[in-house]
This record gives C-alpha cells, structure tokens and sequence, in this order.
C-alpha cells in the first residue's frame, strides 16, 4: 500500500485523463459561448409575431366602402370613424392628427407593450411624382422595430381643401399609404 | 500489455486516469443535449403556433369526398358531417383570409364537440392541424378574445347570450408556451351585438352589461324632425341593489335645439370611453361607498333622432353593423402550444 | 538524475495516450454535430423568415385595390392610382404592375429581390362580397 501511494512512476494515464476531461470541457464551453451555435435570436420570433399582428391591425381598421356616393361627399358620417378612411379624411393640414376614436380603437388592438409611429406616406403629381409623407405618430423607434404598411385609396371628393392631400392629385383617386413601425418597450 | 503488467499501481493510474475521462465525457453527454433540445423546442413550438393561426384565420379549409373524388371545395362546414368526407377545416372566408366566416366558425365548434364530446379535449384539433409527430407530442388551446386582452388578462369573447364565443383545448399550464396572437375580423352577425335602435315615442333605454365591453358603437343617421331639438346622452350607472347606492358619469352628451346640422351624423366609437367610465367610477364605487356595485348599467336618452347603439362582448364594432356588409367585429384568436 | 530520469519517462510515456485521442475524437465530434445542429436551427430561423419574407399581406392588400375601389374608378383614374402605387412601391424598392388584359380581367405583378410573384385576377370573381355564410356550395 505505502508503496502504492509512493510511487511516482506512471502517472501518465491520470494526466491524460485530466487533460483529456479539460479539453472536453473547453471544447463545449468554447461552443456554448460562440453565438454561431446557439444562434436563433429569440427576438426574430417576437419580430415575425408582432409584424403579422401590425398587419393584422391594419386590414381589421381599413373598412372598404361598399357604396359611394359621390354627390354627399366627403361622406363622413358614413364613415367609421375607428376606421383608417375617417382618419386620414379628417386629417387637417394646418396640424394633421388622428382623431381620438382611431387612436383608441387601434391601441385597443395592439397590447399596452408595444409602441408605435405612423406615417403616411403619398404621391405629389402635380410637383414632379415626388414622393411627400407626414408623421402622424412621432415616436422614435428602436433599432428592432418592424414596419409594415398598407394602401388606402382615396376618392377625389374627399380630398377637402383643408386636407394635406390637397392639390396632390388632378381630380382622381389618390393613394394613400398608411406605414406603421412597431416595437416593444 | 496493461493487463500483462506485473505491478498492479499502474491499473490504478488508469483507473483515475480513465474515470477522470468517463466522468466529464457523461458529465458533458448529458448535459449538452437538454440545452440544446430547449432552444430547438421553443422553436419548433412556436412554428407550431403559427401554422394553426395561420391555418384558422387565413383558409377557409378544404373538403373532399373519398368516393368520388372530383367533389371537393371549401366549403367543409356543410360537408364534414356526411360519410366518407375527409376534411381539414379553416375559419376564414373564401378569397378573404382574416375575415372569419361564422358558419365555419360554429361547424369547427361542432366537429370538434362531435369528436371529443367535450372543448377541453384537444386530441382531434391535435390530429387535423398535424401536431401529432412520431417524437414529439404538443398540445393546442384556441381562444377568441377582445382586444383589450393581453396575455395576463385574457377576457373571452362572449355573444349577447353571454356563451364564449370560442375557446378550444385543455387549459394553458404554467409552463413555458408559445402564444400567437392574431387580430381577426367576424361579421357584424345579431349574436354578436346587443342592439338597441330608437324609436320616436320613446326616448330612455337601459342596457344591463358587464365590463370591460369588447365594444360599443353608436350610428347616428338622420334626425326625425329637423326643425325639433334632439339629443343623445349616454350614461354608465353602477348600482349596488341592496343599498341602492348609484354611481354614474356620462360619457356622450349631445344637445341641440335644433337638429338640422348634419355634421352630427356619422358612425362613432364609445368603447374606451365606456370601458374608462366603468374603472373610474368602480375605484369611486368602493371609496365612497365601501362596497362593490353589483349592477353596471348604460343608460341612454335619444331624442328625435334615427340611430342604433351595438354594444358587443366579442371585439371592437367598426362600420355600421345594420347596414354595410364590410361592417366587422375585431377580436383576437389566440392560439397557444405547448409540449407536452 | 534518476528524477530527470524518471520525468522523462513520464513524458515519453505513450501507453496512456489513447485517453487524449479518444477526448480528441469526441470533442471533434461534438463541435461537429454542434455546427450541424445549428445549421438547422438557422434553417428554421430562415424558413420562418421566409414565411413573413414573402408579402402575403401586401399582395392580398393589392388585390383588395384591384377588386374594390376599381369598381369606383374610371380607366384614367385607374391607370393614375395604379402610377402612384407603383411609385410608392418602388420607393421601397419593389416593382408591382397591375396591368388591365380585359374588360374585367387584371395582372398583378409583385417582383423584388427576394420574390417574384404574379397572378390574374378577376374582378367579376364575386366570392369576396359573399355574406357572412361563406357563399354558395361548393
């Protein structure tokens, strides 16, 4: 026995087991750490969630028109006015903002978490087709915000003089894309 | 040549030595799998979730007759039910992914109670959208929801009957899921909206409710005298019946004495309004009182005006709901997975 | 002298060595399969960015344009609004064509560098305005 432990011959297999465990360990740990390994970032998922739900949102407040009667027109008392129409007929050029019942219906839709900017964005014909738009939500996003868009037509009786749309189009429809960029707070 | 060793010291050696490898080599063996089967499941799940959202709201299913199989089509609800149909259903309406066709809502409900003879039996809902694999099992809940839930204050969606519009599968445990959430459109169906529509002679109507409402929607039209005053007011009272205490604020207040301006007229929201009224004077309730309502009511006065009030329990009313076909009720059907 | 002796037996020692092979192979092994794992965990990452990738909501938001406010619009208006979406498209960098081949009949083209897509569309196609019931039979 006491020879057992004296002697210091050999020890070879011990130190290669050791080295053998430690390499092991530092080949896992090296893995673990690489983000290439462990890489699908959990925030793409939040990302592709909360891009379906803003067009979700989208398509649930563009109510069509299935009738329109050019003579009663702007029409806005046929106009929903949660809608995406009603908002952007009533929008004023002197301080272009959504009315209340859109804002509300919309953050209904959308959880308290999440924050918003909108934009508008439209085709100026008679200034060359450049391309005009308007904030009408001014948040500031975060580098992973997703944006998602709609196009919403506008007839040319609702286009009033007191609209930002106003002299964009020669008496025909205009489009009217509807951008909004999502994050979570 | 180990074994042929004389001295036995150099068994123990590679004892050590060998036990030192073995240890960490299991230790790493069972350790490495269980990090990566989380990731990978979370993943797997969440696609999961997804394709059954996407597979309700944005198809409207398919049907086929195993007989003759040049019959086929969409439109599984009138089918699926018959012999030999094999068929994978879908909510939404032909050619309108995310509007959601009633009939097919109520014959999911329908096959689904006709398979499992309960809704909290997820097994067929499992076998039709393909959540049964060799390896894996996941287990599947699919409710319909007002917008104003969020993931920890889930308020279902109710019709004017007060039965839950839709809520499918075993209860969510509490555990890691994977919830996807999507914002659907149903038509401004009766069952839906609890309508009050004015009638000259009369002028107050009382509607008993509960809070939060998924909804309220008020379409003023036309007024019945131009040249009369008209008006409309719309209250919420909360009322406790024993101690006949009353709490009320309103919340509309329109008054005219003459009813020929015809910017009043239009289709207008109140659910915020309402669902705001409702916690404001609930907190005012208890302080004043020190007791809890037990009655919410909305009360309205209309005078000498043609309009209807939708109140819904199911989601967000936009466009009017008498009238117009593109009229909708917005909620949200949530579907959740798990494995398990 | 008999220590130095002695560690350079240790050293030269090759009896022991198949441990460090065997822990060799099996890290290998390990960072291998780790790599393959990953491969296909970004595989899913990709085919479900794929999903969202291609504009589902976008070309159903084009064909609902297409099959409803056209029917408000004359041909020149027509024309004019299908110009602005096309600029408005483009500014994002994506081509889109709604081009007219019969009285009732439309192209829609949605092309970028991720997806080209195309589809005749009919305005007459009456399914979208049917009732809540779903419509007719089969």
């Amino acid at each position: 026995m006491r020879k057992l432990f004296h002697n210091e011959e050999a020890q070879a297999f011990t130190l290669e087991g050791i080295t053998a465990a430690l390499l092991l360990l530092i080949v896992t740990y090296a893995l673990f750490e690489s983000s290439v390994v462990v890489s699908p970032i959990w925030s793409e998922y939040g990302n592709i969630q909360l891009k379906q739900k803003g067009y979700d949102v989208l398509r649930s407040l563009d109510v069509h028109r299935t009738s329109l009667n050019q003579s009663a027109c702007p029409d806005l008392s046929n106009l929903s006015r949660n809608s995406l129409q009603y908002m952007l007929v009533q929008l004023n050029s002197s301080d272009p903002q959504p009315n209340s019942e859109f804002l509300n219906a919309m953050n209904a839709m959308l959880d308290p978490s999440i924050k918003k900017r909108l934009e508008v964005y439209w085709v100026n014909q008679t200034n060359n087709n450049t391309i005009q738009s308007l904030v009408l939500i001014n948040n500031t996003p975060i580098p992973d915000a997703v944006g998602v868009g709609r196009i919403i037509v506008l007839y040319p009786c609702e286009i009033t003089s007191q609209s930002p749309f106003n002299g964009s189009v020669n008496d025909t429809a205009l489009a009217v894309e509807v951008r909004m960029i999502l994050w979570y707070v | 040549m180990v074994v042929k060793e004389e001295k036995g010291r150099l068994s123990l050696d590679m004892l050590i030595g060998l036990s030192i490898f073995l240890f960490s080599f299991i230790f790493i063996g069972q350790f490495l799998p269980s990090v990566f089967a989380d990731t990978r499941s979370e993943i797997s799940v969440f696609s999961e979730a997804y394709k059954v959202s996407v597979l309700l709201v944005e198809d409207p299913g398919r049907w086929i007759n195993l007989d003759s199989p040049d019959e086929k089509g969409f439109h599984w609800e009138n089918e699926w039910y018959k012999n030999n149909i094999s068929y994978r259903p879908g909510l939404a309406r032909v050619g309108r992914p995310g509007f959601i066709c009633l009939q097919k809502l109520v014959e999911f409900k329908n096959a689904t109670f006709t398979n499992q003879m309960t809704y909290e039996d997820d097994s067929w809902v499992r076998d039709v959208f393909g959540l049964n694999t060799p390896d894996r099992t996941y287990h599947v809940n699919i409710t319909l929801l007002k917008p104003q839930s969020t993931a920890y204050s889930p308020y279902y969606s109710k019709d004017k009957y007060g039965n839950v519009v839709l809520a499918i599968g075993p209860p969510i445990p509490n555990k890691k899921v994977s919830r996807y959430e999507r914002v659907i459109n149903l038509p401004a169906a009766s069952d839906f909206l609890n309508v009050t529509k004015t009638n000259p002679s009369n002028e107050n109507y009382e509607v008993n409710t509960t809070f939060p409402l998924g909804g309220a929607l008020i379409v003023i039209r036309e007024s019945i005298n131009p040249s009369a005053a008209c008006w409309v007011q719309i209250k919420v009272e909360l009322e406790n019946t024993t101690s006949n205490n009353i709490l009320f604020e309103t919340i509309y207040d329109l008054n005219l004495t003459t009813c020929n301006d015809p910017s009043i007229f239009g289709i207008y929201p109140l659910t915020s309004q309402l669902n705001e009224a409702y916690e404001d004077l609930y907190e005012e309730f208890i302080d004043t009182y020190n007791e809890i309502p037990d009655t919410n009511e909305i009360t309205l006065r209309i005078k000498n005006l043609n309009c209807s009030v939708g109140l819904s329990q199911v989601g967000e009313i936009l466009g009017d709901f008498e009238t117009d076909v593109e009229a909708r009720i917005v909620a949200k059907l949530v579907v959740t997975v798990w494995e398990g | 002298m008999k220590n130095i002796n002695r560690k350079d037996e240790i050293l030269k020692d090759e009896r022991g060595q198949v441990l460090i092979l065997f822990s060799l192979i099996v890290a290998t092994l390990i960072a291998s399969l780790s790599i393959l794992h990953a491969q296909n965990l970004i595989a899913g990452v990709e085919s479900s960015r794929a999903f969202l990738s291609f504009p589902k909501d976008e070309v159903r938001n084009l064909k609902y344009i297409v099959k409803l406010d056209f029917g408000h619009l004359d041909s020149d208006a027509e024309e004019n609004l299908i110009d602005q979406i096309k600029l408005l498209y483009a500014a994002k960098g994506t081509y889109v064509d709604v081009e007219r081949v019969s009285s009732s009949k439309y192209k829609l083209v949605y092309s970028n560098t991720e997806v080209y897509f195309s589809e005749y569309l009919s305005v007459q196609d009456e399914e979208i305005w049917l009732p809540e019931t779903g419509g007719g039979g089969g």
